[in-house]
């Protein structure tokens, strides 16, 4: 089952790194993100490096610590890429929120807090290395609106966990009460 | 029939409550007046504090210990 998920979860950081590419070289070229270009393919080739070898650690499985590593090194990608376009004024903030909701709704409640405790700390930092124009009253209630999505994306995700358990025990129920009925109806035949 | 030993008791639960608020008021303080966002650090630490204090809390008000 992990092993599926964290396959999605490559394929899905294919498809987003692409995006986020192609954003910063459109942006880059319109001039509105003053990074450079070594810092643009050098973040895209970690990327690719890391994602390349999470696909070769999933052809043989899946460890369990594999989900909270590709959880933290995506988180440390995007803070990179958040501190080098602009930091807390960065229009690719809004990356953060596909990771969390992304990993909360696949993994539930647990993974919603790691999101947001690892974002946390990367986001202070950022913040302790560039600090923003004026007071961090604005930077805290950031960090705490993506606190309250996360635990929202959790406590979902624990209430969709909580139903698929149901509907799966409704389902073994009605296979095992088909079982008894052919043998019934086998013995009075 | 032999009484079962509390979970928790009200004196703890009340503790529970009051460490929640002081918690959450020491996180507002921080977001309100932090000059370094060293500070921000902790947050993790505070909300999950609060969350649990005030999960007690309410667990104790409807009397689910």
């Amino acid at each position: 089952m992990e092993q599926q998920i964290e396959r999605s979860k490559a394929v899905v950081r294919w498809i987003v790194a692409t995006v986020l590419f192609a954003a910063v070289v459109y942006l880059k070229g319109r001039g509105e993100v003053a990074v450079s270009w070594t810092v643009v393919l050098g973040l895209t080739a970690l990327l690719a490096a890391l994602n390349l070898t999470y696909w070769a650690i999933l052809r043989r499985g899946a460890p369990s610590w594999l989900k909270y590593l590709t959880t933290a090194t995506d988180l440390a990608l995007i803070s990179a890429l958040v501190a080098f376009t602009g930091g807390s004024g960065s229009v690719f903030y809004f990356a953060y929120f596909i990771v969390l909701v992304s990993n909360s709704m696949r993994y539930g409640m647990g993974m919603a807090l790691y999101v947001a405790t690892v974002y946390n700390v990367a986001y202070a930092a950022i913040l302790r290395a560039a600090p923003p124009a004026g007071d961090l009253t604005v930077e805290a209630v950031k960090i705490f609106a993506f606190w309250g999505i996360a635990l929202y994306a959790g406590y979902l995700a624990m209430r969709f966990q909580r139903q698929t358990r149901i509907l799966q025990s409704y389902e073994e129920t009605i296979t095992r009460l088909r079982h008894e009925m052919a043998v019934l109806k086998g013995v009075s035949e | 029939m032999d009484r079962r030993t509390p979970v928790l008791t009200g004196r703890a639960a009340g503790a529970a409550g009051v460490l929640g608020v002081v918690l959450l008021g020491l996180m507002v303080a921080i977001a309100w007046r932090a000059t370094s966002a060293v500070w921000f650090l902790i947050f993790p630490l505070l909300l999950l504090g609060v969350l649990a204090a005030g999960g007690v809390a309410v667990l104790w008000i409807l009397r689910h210990f």
